[in-house]
């Protein structure tokens, strides 16, 4: 019973997040691509409750960004004029969830003009906060996407050679080990390598999807292969047999159900290894491409010297992929122990190499 | 009367590996007999002297090495999977393990079903109502009909398997050590209900067991099998009574001897 | 003990043949022409171009490219670098040098503290340094390793303390020897760092449940009331019993470690297998990329067979299986 409820709590947690970053358009008070070339590597905006005079306020308010003359990327607060913070603003507009356009955010600058940047500016006075959530909608989609792709495929390949056994089997299997023997990483770095490189961001989208998945799909194939093995010599898929059924029922009724465990564990393992993956094809260039954020692409500054030192707000969005990966981590821990309580936590040997 | 089911130098042979070596293990070997309609016979035999796999093959869910097996004239083994599932019915297995011959999370009613589902007949109107007539034919009742396989007690979980076998109107039912599992007067209700059906139903069964006292209480004729073989066959009395073969007396002596008060010597 | 290792060889050639199979069809089947995409680029001249495609006979059947392909690799002739203008080979020994010696060392350095983390950590089964050890563990595992070792990057930064990239500092070469080895080895510092820190909490993890497993059992039990001292216990006959597992790990951690330094590798600057990769990809560097993925698959089975091999040494029951062949 605690292991239910341990499990529901990190489901929970997990929607939450996901929640949040499905409705990225409204939590996100700008649009991610929007530019303002006024505020370059702005820091993050600094929330006031008490002005100038001392007096307090409960509607919390900010000052505007006055460049400075001398360097493009130093700033001064106006303290003159406190810019008081709405929330549930009009602003750019958005579709919810992909489909339902609508424009109102969570919060906004009162007077409609000032961006209101709490995680700071990237070099193109972009809002930090509004890339990362949208850029969490791009990593979190591809990677789950990816995980589906890795699961079906192994799930059709593993029952495939479990049911048929024989030279099948063999076959498929030899097929899986030599996937499971290139180091993953770099099978998927050649196979990103032999794709045309300048794609739009949708067909990059897939492109990266697509290529993650089919890199994947050794290990839950292997997997599934042993559930079907062992639930084929079951007596009562035996007795089926026996009366008549034929390998598609079989394999639909009684050995297929079996494997949701399997399937479920490994989606929990597996999304946070594909999310970082794209994460990491998008930093290093190969994945998602400018302009669409990506969580890749907003660490990708990084890797020049003066960004690392001198703007410590850039670093943030690593910061915010943490959760999920805690996340998925307890998930799967949980889904383990929930599936087999038996069992020591074998966990998921992280990347197969 | 003639053989409902003919068995023709039944040969069955593994062949393994094991760390690399091959291996070849023989489950049976030229095994021959005949059992005639509405007759049980009784396949007695110690643990490995190839009971299952024999039990397997005449269910026809194991593919012989070599022999054959004729049922009413039609030779199974020669038979493609196409035209087998439409024979398979014919003959039913009931397990030695009731526990994992049933799935744990499907109700009886839709355990007994199954057969009628998986072979399209009778119309799905019926089929509800057919199958609860099976349940209470074995002797579970309607109220059992909604309660998952997990739940019923060994005994119970038995009866289901048998009244599952009837659903598919068999001739035949192969029964592999179907009271092991549970204890002596659980086994006694079943083997009685086994021995009422036969006689209603005209069914023909293969009882196989390593109890030789409990084959000879059922069957009409015996075998006993060794290492794959036919070591011994004849009346169950006979058997029991004058074993002739190493591995038939090793079995006599390994059955539990009752004595009624007032009887003395051998005997079921 | 020579038809077992005979066996894990064979084993091993057909997973490189299988890959490079692989490698070559992925190549010989994307979409997008390859040397298309190159005649787009200006450095490189249409003739070469027209060179190169009949030099590797872009027009001919694929089974008949592979097989040219195959004798060229045996010949030890890994193709040419279109972006460097040489041959692959000794572009590519020099990274594959650097990148074996990060990953060696910390494949040493992560296996010297997880094995006796893992084994503290099991004897105290339950008790709060277990706890913090797994929970320590648990934390470092969420982290992905980009961030990982962007974090550690930063650190040494706005620290100074350690060479924040590449291999050498300037002016390496007029160094005595022993201060080039103490140069490298501060630059080293960090992309080991950020590699044994990824893949530790991994190997703690398991080898904590191994040795959980081992120092259950009933013999280790027996042998204790035997009054065998403690720490012999579980470094003589534990280490023993749970060599299977732990061994198996070795080799697949030779893969997480191989994977995870392409990255590191890039972050920190260090001039391994990575960075030449990476450029090589964006630069359409054909035959760079499919020699560098060949290279590293190559350490990844060699590093496996050498765990089969060490695992046929210490496991007994795997001599007698082998024996019977």
């Amino acid at each position: 019973m605690r292991l239910w409820r341990n499990l529901r709590g990190w489901l929970a947690a997990l929607m939450v997040m996901h929640a949040v970053i499905l409705c990225a358009g409204f939590f996100a008070p700008y649009d991610p691509v929007s530019q303002d070339r006024e505020h370059p590597y702005a820091p993050p905006a600094r929330i006031h409750f008490r002005n100038a005079r001392g007096e307090f306020h409960w509607r919390p308010f900010v000052y505007a960004l006055r460049p400075q003359a001398d360097s493009f990327d130093s700033y001064a607060e106006d303290t003159t004029a406190p810019i008081p913070i709405h929330f549930l603003v009009e602003g750019a507009r958005y579709r919810l969830l992909g489909v339902l356009p609508w424009r109102v955010h969570l919060f906004g600058a009162g007077d409609g003009q000032t961006r209101v940047a709490l995680l700071g500016t990237d070099g193109y006075g972009r809002d930090q906060l509004s890339r990362l959530l949208w850029g969490g909608q791009i990593s979190l989609l591809a990677g789950l996407l990816a995980t589906a792709l890795a699961l079906g495929c192994g799930l059709l390949i593993g029952a495939a050679a479990g049911y048929w056994g024989g030279w099948r089997d063999e076959v498929l299997m030899r097929g899986a080990e030599l996937f499971l023997a290139l180091p993953w990483l770099y099978l998927l770095f050649a196979l990103r390598a032999f794709l045309p490189l300048a794609v739009t961001p949708l067909e990059a989208f897939f492109l990266v999807c697509g290529v993650i998945g089919l890199v994947g799909w050794a290990r839950p194939a292997r997997l599934v292969r042993g559930v079907v093995l062992s639930a084929k010599e079951r007596d009562y898929v035996r007795a089926a047999r026996g009366f008549g059924a034929g390998g598609g029922y079989l394999l639909r009724r009684h050995i297929l159900p079996q494997t949701w465990g399997v399937l479920l564990t490994q989606a929990a393992i597996l999304a946070p290894q594909y999310v970082l993956a794209e994460v990491t094809l998008s930093f290093l260039g190969l994945g998602v491409p400018e302009p669409a954020p990506s969580w890749g692409n907003l660490l990708a500054s990084l890797q020049q010297y003066s960004v690392l030192t001198s703007y410590w707000w850039m670093s943030l969005p690593a910061l915010a992929m943490t959760p999920f990966f805690l996340g998925y981590l307890g998930l799967a821990s949980a889904l383990q122990r929930w599936a087999d309580p038996s069992k020591m936590d074998s966990g998921g040997m992280g990347s197969n190499g | 009367m003639d053989a409902l089911l003919t068995v023709e130098s039944l040969t069955v042979r593994y062949r393994g590996r094991h760390g690399g070596a091959r291996m070849g293990l023989t489950a049976l070997d030229g095994v021959s007999f005949e059992v005639r309609a509405g007759t049980t016979l009784g396949v007695a035999g110690a643990s490995g002297a190839g009971k299952s796999t024999l039990a397997l093959c005449l269910a026809c869910l194991e593919r012989p090495t070599l022999g054959k097996i004729v049922l009413d004239g039609r030779e199974l083994t020669a038979l493609d999977e196409g035209r087998l599932r439409e024979v398979r019915p014919q003959v039913q297995l009931v397990f030695q393990d009731p526990a994992g011959s049933l799935d744990p999370q499907m109700t009886a009613l839709e355990i007994v079903r199954e057969p009628f589902d998986v072979q399209k007949k009778p119309a799905p109107a019926e089929r509800t109502a057919r199958a609860i007539a099976l349940l209470e034919r074995v002797g579970l009742g309607a109220t059992a009909a909604g309660r998952t396989a997990g739940e019923f007690s060994g005994g119970q979980k038995q009866r289901l398997a048998i009244a599952r076998a009837l659903a598919a109107e068999p001739r035949v039912l192969i029964l592999d050590e179907p009271l092991s599992a549970l204890d002596a007067s659980v086994g006694a209700q079943i083997a009685n209900l086994l021995a009422e059906l036969q006689g209603a139903a005209g069914l023909s069964y293969v009882f196989i067991t390593h109890d030789l006292a409990m084959a000879a209480h059922l069957a009409d004729e015996m075998i006993v099998l060794d290492g794959g073989r036919i070591v011994e066959r004849g009346l169950p009395e006979q058997l029991l009574l004058r074993p002739a073969h190493a591995a038939t007396r090793a079995l006599v002596a390994a059955t539990p001897r009752w004595q009624a008060p007032g009887q003395g010597g051998a005997g079921a | 003990m020579i038809r077992y290792a005979l066996r894990r060889m064979a084993h091993a050639a057909f997973l490189l043949a299988g890959v490079s199979l692989l490698t070559f069809l992925f190549s010989a089947l994307a979409p997008g022409k390859y040397l298309d995409e190159m005649k787009l680029d200006p450095r490189i001249a249409p003739e070469t171009i027209a060179a190169l495609r009949s030099e590797y006979g872009m027009d001919q059947p694929l089974a008949m490219r592979y097989a040219r392909w195959l004798k060229a690799l045996a010949r030890g002739d890994l193709g040419y670098s279109f972006a460097y203008g040489q041959p692959v080979g000794p572009l590519l020994r020099v990274r594959a040098r650097n990148t074996l010696l990060l990953t060696g060392i910390s494949l040493l350095l992560a296996w010297s503290l997880a094995l006796p983390l893992g084994i503290w950590s099991a004897q105290r089964e339950g008790g709060w340094p277990d706890y913090l050890l797994t929970a320590g563990a648990a934390g470092l595992l969420i982290i992905p390793d980009i961030v990982l070792a962007l974090g550690l990057l930063i650190v040494a930064v706005r620290t100074g303390w350690l060479p924040a990239g590449g291999m050498e500092s300037v002016g390496a070469e007029s160094m005595g020897w022993a201060a080039r080895v103490r140069d490298t080895g501060l630059h080293l510092a960090l992309p080991v760092a950020a590699l044994v820190l990824s893949t530790i909490p991994m190997l703690v993890r398991h080898v904590r449940a191994a040795f959980v497993e081992v120092l259950d059992a009933g013999y280790l039990r027996a042998a204790r009331a035997h009054g065998i001292p403690r720490g012999r216990l579980v470094w003589r006959y534990g280490l023993r019993a749970a060599a299977n597992p732990l061994i198996s790990l070795l080799g697949l951690s030779v893969g997480t470690l191989l994977s995870g330094s392409l990255i590191v590798e890039v972050v920190t600057s260090w001039p391994g297998l990575g960075p030449f990769l990476l450029e090589a990809i964006l630069a359409r560097d054909l035959y760079v990329v499919i020699g560098g993925v060949l290279l590293s698959t190559v350490f990844l089975v060699c590093g496996n067979l050498a765990a089969d091999l060490l695992l046929y040494w210490a496991d007994p029951r795997i001599r007698s299986q082998g024996e019977a062949a």
